[in-house]
C-alpha cells in the first residue's frame, strides 16, 4: 500500500474516534450512557441499526461470495422487512411503555427473575464470543493484504473503539455509526464506478451483467424448497424471518439501538428505514462481487486469492505440482476470450442461437477453472490439513489493491476497519448494558447512585472490549469459529425468541412454564444440531416453536394450578 | 372532548402506520419479482 492510501486510512480513523468522543462529551448520567438520554432522530436509529449488523465481514465475504457463488445470498435478507413490521407493532410499543434499557428487563416484568436471568445469560455468552470474531474475522483478512502481524490489526481496531465506546457510550456508537455508514456507501459507490471503469473498452455495465448472468452468478429468486439448501426464497423468507426477528428483537446489541429513538415513531421509522434499505444494499454489495467476476473474466485472477496459503503450497515439496496447476489455470483464461468477446457481440446483435452456443462453451470452460481451484485447493490440503481453502474472503481486497488507484485503496481498507468498529461497538455497548442493568444493578448492587453505574457501565464496557480483543488473538488457534458463531447464533436465538413471543403473544402463560420449556426446547435444537437434522437457519423456526409448544403444554398441565 | 381529540389523533396514526407498513411490504414483493425477472433477462 502507498504512502498516499496509509494516510487516507489512518485519517478516516482518527476522524471517527475524534469525532465520536466530540459528539458524546458531556455525558453524565446512566441513561445518557445507555440509551443515549432517548433523544435520538430516526435516520440515527437506521444508519446504527445498520451499521450494527454490516460487519466487516458483510463487505469483505458478500462481493467474495457473490464472485463463486452468484448473488443468490440476498435471498437470506427477504425475511427482513416483514420482521420490522412485527417488532414495530409489537415490540417497540411494549420496550418504550415499560422505560426499559435492555431487552430482558421486560422478561422479569412479565415472568420473573430466573426468566430474565436465563435470557441475559445466553445472549452474554453468545455476543461476547461473536463480538471477538467480528474483531477478529477482518484482522486476519487485513493482517494478510497489508503484510502487518494479525495481533496489530486486532488490537487496533480493539483499542480504537474501546476508546470511544468507553467515553461516549450510546451516543458516540450512534453518532460515529451514522459517520461510518455514509463513508462506507461512497467508498462503495466508487468501487463499483471503478470496476465497470476497468472493464474492456467494448464491455460496459449491461453486458457485464449479460456475461455475469450467462455463467449463472445473477441466481437471484431460488423457488425449490428444500431443506438444506441454505439460501433459496423460502428458507430466506421463513427462516430469515424468525432469524432476524430474533436478532433485532431479542439481541441486546440491536434493541440498545432503537431504544435510543426519541418517540415510538422515531424508532419505528429508523427500522422501517433498515425494512426498506437493507435488501437493496445487499444486492447492491454482491453485485460488486459479480462485476469483479466479469473483470477477472478479460483478467486473470490470482488461482488462489489468499497469498499467504498461497505461498506455503509454493515452498511446500508440492510447489511444482501447484505451479502446474496455475500454469494451466492462466491458460484457460487465454482460450475464454475470443468466446467472451462474440458473446457481447452477438448479445448486441440480440442473435439468440449463438448466444445459446457461447454460453454453454463459457459455462465448460467455468467448470474446467473450477476443477483446477478445486485441486489447487485438495493440494493444499494435502501438504497441510488445516490449511484456509475458503479465499471468499479475500476475493475483494485482493482486487482492490490490484487494480484501483491511489487513495481508493486506503479509503477501501479503512471501510474494513469501520465497518468492524461500527459492530464491534454495538456489541460492547450491549454487553455493558446488560450486565450492569440485569447482573449488577439487579442483583449485586440494587442502591448505587447515578454515578456509581455510570462507572460500572464504564468499566463493564472495558472489561469486555479486553474479553473481545483477546477472544481475537486466540480465534485463530480454535480452528473454523466463523461458522461456529453462526451456528452458536442460530442454536440460541430460536428459544430467546420463543421466550419472547410468549411473553408478547401468551398472557395466560406464566413464569414456570416458559422458564423450563426454554429448557427442554434448547436441549432439543442441540441435539437436532449434533446430529445434522436441518440447515442451520431452520434452527431459529423449530426452536421458537418448540418453545411456544412445551410451555402452552407444561402451563395446562403441570404448573396448571401453581 | 380531550379524550375523542386523543382517540382521533390515534386512529389517525395507526392508519398512518398501517400504510407504511403496507408499504414496506409491498416494496419487499416488487424487490422479489424485479430480481426473478432480473435474473431471467440476463441469464
Amino acid at each position: 500500500m502507498s504512502t498516499i492510501d496509509w494516510i487516507v486510512l489512518g485519517l478516516t480513523l482518527a476522524v471517527i474516534v475524534v469525532y465520536g468522543i466530540y459528539k458524546s462529551r458531556g455525558e453524565k448520567n446512566i441513561d445518557g450512557f445507555l440509551r443515549a438520554n432517548r433523544e435520538l432522530p430516526w435516520y440515527h436509529v437506521g444508519f446504527s441499526v445498520m451499521a450494527t449488523q454490516a460487519s466487516a465481514i458483510t463487505f469483505l465475504s458478500a462481493p467474495g461470495q457473490a464472485y463463486s457463488d452468484g448473488i443468490r445470498f440476498v435471498q437470506f435478507y427477504f425475511g427482513l422487512p416483514l420482521a420490522m413490521v412485527v417488532l414495530c407493532i409489537t415490540f417497540i410499543p411494549m420496550f418504550r411503555k415499560l422505560n426499559v434499557y435492555t431487552a430482558y428487563e421486560y422478561l422479569e416484568n412479565r415472568f420473573d427473575i430466573k426468566t430474565r436471568s436465563l435470557t441475559a445469560f445466553l445472549f452474554l455468552l453468545q455476543r461476547g464470543v461473536s463480538t471477538g470474531i467480528t474483531i477478529y474475522a477482518p484482522a486476519i483478512v487485513l493482517s494478510t493484504i497489508l503484510g502487518i502481524d494479525i495481533s496489530i490489526t486486532t488490537l487496533l481496531m480493539g483499542g480504537l473503539v474501546i476508546m470511544y465506546t468507553v467515553y461516549g457510550g450510546t451516543r458516540a456508537v450512534s453518532y460515529t455509526q451514522l459517520l461510518q455508514m455514509c463513508i462506507i456507501f461512497a467508498g462503495l459507490f466508487f468501487a463499483a464506478y471503478m470496476v465497470v471503469h476497468l472493464l474492456p473498452e467494448k464491455v460496459g455495465f449491461i453486458d457485464a451483467l449479460h456475461i455475469a448472468g450467462k455463467l449463472g452468478k445473477l441466481n437471484a429468486i431460488d423457488t425449490t424448497f428444500d431443506l438444506n439448501n441454505r439460501y433459496n426464497i423460502w428458507s430466506g423468507i421463513i427462516g430469515g424471518f424468525f432469524l432476524q426477528l430474533s436478532y433485532f428483537g431479542t439481541d441486546q446489541s440491536q434493541v440498545g439501538r432503537y431504544l435510543t429513538g426519541s418517540s415510538v415513531s422515531q424508532s419505528r421509522m429508523g427500522l422501517v428505514m433498515n425494512g426498506l434499505v437493507k435488501i437493496p444494499m445487499q444486492f447492491f454489495i454482491l453485485m460488486i462481487g459479480t462485476l469483479v467476476f466479469t473483470f477477472y473474466q478479460f483478467n486473470t485472477p490470482p488461482l488462489f486469492f489468499n497469498k499467504v496459503e498461497e505461498q506455503r503450497i509454493e515452498n511446500s515439496k508440492y510447489g511444482d505440482d501447484y505451479r502446474n496447476l496455475k500454469l494451466e489455470h492462466e491458460q484457460s483464461y487465454v482460450v475464454r476470450q475470443d468466446h467472451l468477446s462474440q458473446l457481447v457481440d452477438a448479445v448486441d446483435e440480440e442473435n439468440e442461437e449463438k448466444v445459446q452456443v457461447l454460453k454453454s462453451e463459457l459455462l465448460k470452460q467455468e467448470s474446467n477453472s473450477q476443477k483446477i481451484r478445486d485441486d489447487a485447493k485438495k493440494l493444499m490440503l494435502k501438504n497441510n490439513s488445516t490449511a484456509d481453502v475458503n479465499d471468499t474472503n479475500f476475493v475483494f481486497l485482493g482486487f482492490v489493491t490490484s487494480y484501483l488507484p491511489v487513495g481508493l485503496v486506503g479509503l477501501l481498507i479503512a471501510i474494513i476497519f469501520l465497518a468492524s468498529m461500527g459492530s464491534t461497538a454495538s456489541g460492547l455497548n450491549s454487553l455493558a448494558s446488560t450486565v450492569v442493568v440485569d447482573i449488577y444493578k439487579r442483583i449485586i448492587r440494587k442502591d448505587g447512585t447515578e454515578k456509581t453505574y455510570l462507572d460500572a457501565s464504564r468499566w463493564a464496557t472495558i472489561g469486555w472490549g479486553v474479553f473481545c480483543i483477546v477472544v481475537a488473538l486466540y480465534a485463530g488457534r480454535l480452528g473454523n469459529l466463523i461458522e461456529a458463531v453462526n451456528i452458536l447464533g442460530s442454536l440460541f436465538y430460536g428459544t430467546i425468541l420463543g421466550i419472547f413471543v410468549v411473553a408478547f403473544y401468551l398472557k395466560r402463560i406464566r413464569g414456570n412454564a416458559v422458564f423450563y420449556a426454554a429448557l427442554v426446547a434448547e436441549a432439543f435444537i442441540v441435539l437436532a444440531w449434533w446430529f445434522d437434522l436441518t440447515a442451520f437457519l431452520w434452527l431459529n423456526v423449530i426452536g421458537c416453536m418448540l418453545v411456544v409448544m412445551f410451555s402452552w403444554l407444561l402451563e395446562g398441565t403441570v404448573f396448571k394450578d401453581k | 372532548m380531550e379524550n375523542e381529540e386523543l382517540s382521533n389523533k390515534e386512529s389517525g396514526d395507526n392508519r398512518k402506520w398501517k400504510k407504511i407498513y403496507f408499504g414496506v411490504v409491498a416494496f419487499l414483493v416488487l424487490q422479489i419479482i424485479f430480481y426473478y425477472l432480473f435474473r431471467k433477462y440476463f441469464e
